[in-house]
């Protein structure tokens, strides 16, 4: 079956998404995440290593669960784009020589690519992440006497943002898929993909920020 | 049983013929209210003898249908509708107004939501009746809209009786039925398919189109413009197969269908502004509209464009969808109830 017509996750990459998000909730917490942030390379050793346990093997999916986590990981150029460049390009002694190395994590490579599948994929699920904080907060923040969701001034820009981001979603599904099977669309799409996706990104990421009024400009709720 | 192809409806084989026609820019066949929106209805929550005289009729293009919703006074609110219809020997008699029934001048049926039980609460006062169009005392009078085109309508009902068994699924029961007609107008208006083909005749627009001897998609201005379009066009397409799949596999999308009447239409609106915009002077509205109007490039996205933003109000205004997919799809308060109303 073409996968356009069977165009969703698999069983498989759901519970792979799952069991990838469930390891990244109990192992980055926001205090966690706030204490990488000001070591000076922002990379946490320890959940490399669970990560690399888990055995990745879809980068899109692994890069918007990684994402939804906002965690710390030199994911893309390692895990996903480097290996895939030596499989594809690389001769036989290089590919002896690198992969293994990967593999064992001696190395990891940071990468200058248009197929970035996992990045953009992190782009979306990381804004995911801040728009269902933002409905959490709009549920159970109260002025004038009512919760502040029920605002339409409120209400509607969060309705807008699921709206830009969900197709968002679908898109870098779309073009982790063609970098695999649709070679004519692949630079395209993954091109269009992560234009597509930052932009959106950056503007739910105001708004959402905006519906947690003062309390989101603070460094105390971490949306940034 | 009803017509058709006499096998089981496949979701994905239908979108695939669907898309295949769309980006060839013909005609996929009859497209019309009575097929995309009663025939499914009718399918759903008809009687046999319903969908026997009916569904077969419709979908040949014996009967062409227009849909009796929006009045004067109760557009969005549209369970508020007041046009009613009283029981008397064994006939419905309808009276009232109706308004933005499209293809009323010249269809054969109205689908038509009355209330019919006044002194039940506003949602389950209302039937829908099956009617129609040369009752006597309907009288359908043509509305200019802005795009200088009538394809709308207003209808009035003097006296209209409709015989008792044209009532779909019961008295009370219109507001459901009319619920399940607008899932499928609302899929109807956000068609992703479409969406990409305009895109196609919006490249060929900018590479025939120049200013100075410098064609537009040269341009920094415009090729920017154009390739954010691109992106959001990609986007919905993509949105749009991962729904299908979603369907085929029979799980609810939620919040994921919610959201497509309103980023399509306002994808469509940015698509022909686009348009508009490249056209120049003979972008401007109204110097080639009209009943009369040659189909000329300019002609054909002056009246899409104006029309786009009849369908950011039309099948449910983007504004309600934004209500819909805050309120359902991401389980925020409703607004509360004016204090008159409690």
């Amino acid at each position: 079956v073409d996968a356009l017509m069977d165009f969703g996750l698999t069983l498989e990459q759901r519970q792979f998404d799952d069991s990838l998000r469930d390891f990244l909730k109990d192992r980055l917490p926001m205090d966690r995440l706030r204490l990488l942030a000001e070591t000076a390379n922002g990379f946490d050793e320890g959940l490399w290593q669970g990560v690399i346990e888990l055995g990745v093997l879809d980068a899109a999916v692994a890069g918007e669960a990684l994402g939804f986590a906002a965690a710390p990981l030199p994911f893309t150029g390692s895990m996903a784009m480097a290996p895939l460049a030596f499989v594809h390009c690389a001769t036989q002694a290089q590919q002896d020589e690198w992969l293994p190395r990967i593999a064992a994590r001696e190395v990891r490579f940071a990468v200058a690519f248009t197929g970035l599948a996992g990045q953009t994929g992190s782009a979306t699920t990381s804004q995911t992440t801040g728009l269902n904080r933002a409905v959490a907060y709009a549920k159970e923040r109260i002025q004038f006497g009512r919760v502040i969701g029920s605002f339409q001034g409120v209400k509607y820009p969060l309705a807008d943002c699921v709206t830009a981001l969900e197709p968002c979603r679908a898109m870098v599904w779309y073009a982790a898929y063609a970098q695999d099977a649709l070679p004519e669309e692949a630079r395209l799409t993954a091109c269009h993909a992560k234009a597509h996706v930052c932009d959106v990104a950056r503007d739910v990421a105001r708004m959402t920020t905006e519906a947690h009024g003062g309390m989101g400009f603070t460094d105390l709720l971490g949306l940034h | 049983v009803y017509g058709g192809a006499r096998k089981q409806p496949d979701i994905m084989e239908a979108a695939v013929i669907a898309g295949e026609f769309a980006r060839a820019n013909v005609y996929a066949g009859l497209t019309n209210q009575g097929i995309s929106m009663l025939v499914p209805t009718l399918l759903e929550v008809g009687t046999d003898a319903q969908r026997r005289d009916y569904v077969g009729p419709t979908i040949r293009g014996d009967i062409i249908w227009c849909q009796g919703y929006s009045e004067p006074g109760n557009g969005s609110d549209l369970a508020n509708a007041q046009t009613k219809a009283d029981l008397r020997d064994g006939n419905w008699i309808a009276n009232g107004q109706k308004i933005w029934t499209r293809s009323a001048h010249y269809a054969d049926m109205m689908f038509l939501l009355c209330r019919t039980e006044p002194q039940a609460s506003k949602h389950k006062g209302l039937s829908y009746l099956l009617l129609s169009m040369k009752s006597p005392g309907l009288d359908a009078r043509s509305l200019k809209t802005m795009t200088g085109r009538s394809a709308f309508n207003e209808v009035f009902f003097t006296d209209v009786a409709v015989p008792e068994t044209q009532i779909v699924l019961g008295r009370g029961k219109g507001w459901y039925v009319a619920n399940v007609t607008s899932k499928h107008e609302r899929l109807m208006i956000g068609d992703a398919g479409k969406m990409t083909a305009r895109f196609a005749q919006l490249i060929k627009l900018l590479g025939t189109t120049d200013i100075d001897g410098v064609e537009l998609i040269q341009m920094p201005e415009y090729r920017d413009r154009l390739l954010r379009l691109h992106g959001e066009t990609i986007a919905w397409k993509a949105h749009n197969l991962r729904l299908l799949t979603e369907a085929a596999r029979g799980e609810e999308s939620g919040v994921k269908r919610m959201i497509v009447k309103y980023g399509g239409t306002m994808l469509g609106f940015r698509l022909s502004s686009l348009a508009v915009d490249a056209l120049g002077s003979a972008g401007l509205p109204y110097a080639s509209l009209g009943e009369d109007a040659e189909d000329d490039d300019a002609t054909t996205w002056n009246i899409d464009y104006m029309y786009d933003v009849g369908l950011t109000i039309g099948g449910g205004l983007n504004n309600i969808q934004k209500n819909i997919s805050g309120e359902r799809g991401l389980d925020l308060p409703r607004e509360p109830k004016a204090a008159w109303m409690r």
